[in-house]
């Protein structure tokens, strides 16, 4: 048996009894509190034939597998966040030996989980993406400014060329200011935020916005509100926001400096 | 606006989404049996690959 640790909290806050919890990536497995000073770590016994080193290595390559434990996973920690004002997530499958080790952990890391606790306190995280479909907002441009699609010759055809070009010019520019502004909005409204890379396409879409933001759970409203406001003003125009929310704050943990020795 | 509903609805979290704050973020603490990185960069990457595929086709009909 093995201990599998899912997030943190206050101790003095942390709820209990777990009757009515999600049943976790080891279901059967009990959840429990491991706590050193303030801090609470929630917990669950995990069998190593599932969770051992050899055993995970090959199951976290079996995508059902994954889904499962993942999703599993977030409903824990989902569930203990929708009761407490404070939570640190913890990566998924960080497994311990003892709870003693945990504890160990807790006692080390003390320092930076308070801190934590304090920033992320009372908010949530979102995600936001924006999609852009570049093509079809230039063949609306061109459409609206009268852009001859006729294939003409000499003069004609170099100032069509022209024309094109510097439409394509101001296309792009829109499209910044607009993600920019988007952005700017939103970070008004938000404590933190992080932008991730713009990775990744869908079919003639390229990703023009890629940002996590943690913003207070009692201004939920009105972040909601600014975002119906540019999706409303972006409907039809090419741009297309991507929201998920509200997270745990997963995306704003302070990843830990250096590596607890393992004893592998 | 319909669409911004049906967006920010938690059913339509996608996979992807799920994996890149639970693999990618929240490396916060080293358990005693951690996969290690190298394996969960390669886990991951494969999966995105896999995934965008997926929605490429989910979007094909369109």
């Amino acid at each position: 048996m093995a201990c599998y640790l899912y997030a943190l909290c206050y101790k003095d806050t942390a709820p209990a009894p777990f009757s009515s919890w999600p049943r976790g990536v080891s279901p059967g497995g009990e959840l429990s509190y491991v706590c050193f000073g303030p801090i609470a770590g929630l917990v669950q016994e995990v069998n190593l034939s599932e969770f051992g080193t050899e055993a995970l290595a090959q199951n976290i390559q079996r995508i059902e597998w994954l889904e499962e434990k993942v999703r599993a996973h977030d409903e824990v920690v989902r569930h203990l966040f929708s009761e407490v004002d404070a939570v640190v997530p913890v990566r998924f499958c960080t497994i311990f030996r003892t709870e003693e080790r945990v504890k160990e952990l807790l006692r080390k890391q003390a320092e930076m989980i308070l801190a934590d606790f304090n920033r992320l306190r009372a908010a949530a995280e979102w995600g936001v993406k924006v999609y852009v479909n570049e093509k079809q907002s230039l063949q609306a441009a061109e459409h609206a400014c009268e852009v001859s699609q006729e294939a003409g010759s000499g003069i004609q055809y170099l100032r069509r060329k022209q024309q094109q070009e510097k439409l394509a010019r101001q296309v792009k520019e829109w499209i910044r200011g607009e993600v920019n502004d988007c952005h700017q909005s939103l970070v008004k409204l938000s404590r933190e935020y992080r932008v991730n890379p713009c990775e990744g396409s869908k079919l003639d879409e390229r990703m023009a916005l890629n940002s996590v933001y943690l913003v207070d759970r009692t201004r939920k409203g009105e972040w909601l509100a600014e975002l119906e406001r540019f999706s409303g003003r972006w409907s039809g125009r090419s741009l297309r926001l991507e929201v998920s929310g509200p997270w745990p704050p997963y995306s704003f943990v302070t990843p830990a400096m250096e590596r607890d020795e393992p004893d592998e | 606006m319909s669409q911004m509903n049906e967006v920010i609805t938690n059913e339509h979290m996608t996979l992807l989404e799920l994996l890149d704050r639970l693999l990618n973020k929240g490396v916060m603490i080293w358990g005693d049996l951690v996969i290690s990185v190298a394996d969960i960069d390669l886990v991951y990457l494969r999966l995105q690959l896999l995934l965008a595929a997926v929605e490429t086709l989910r979007g094909e009909p369109k």
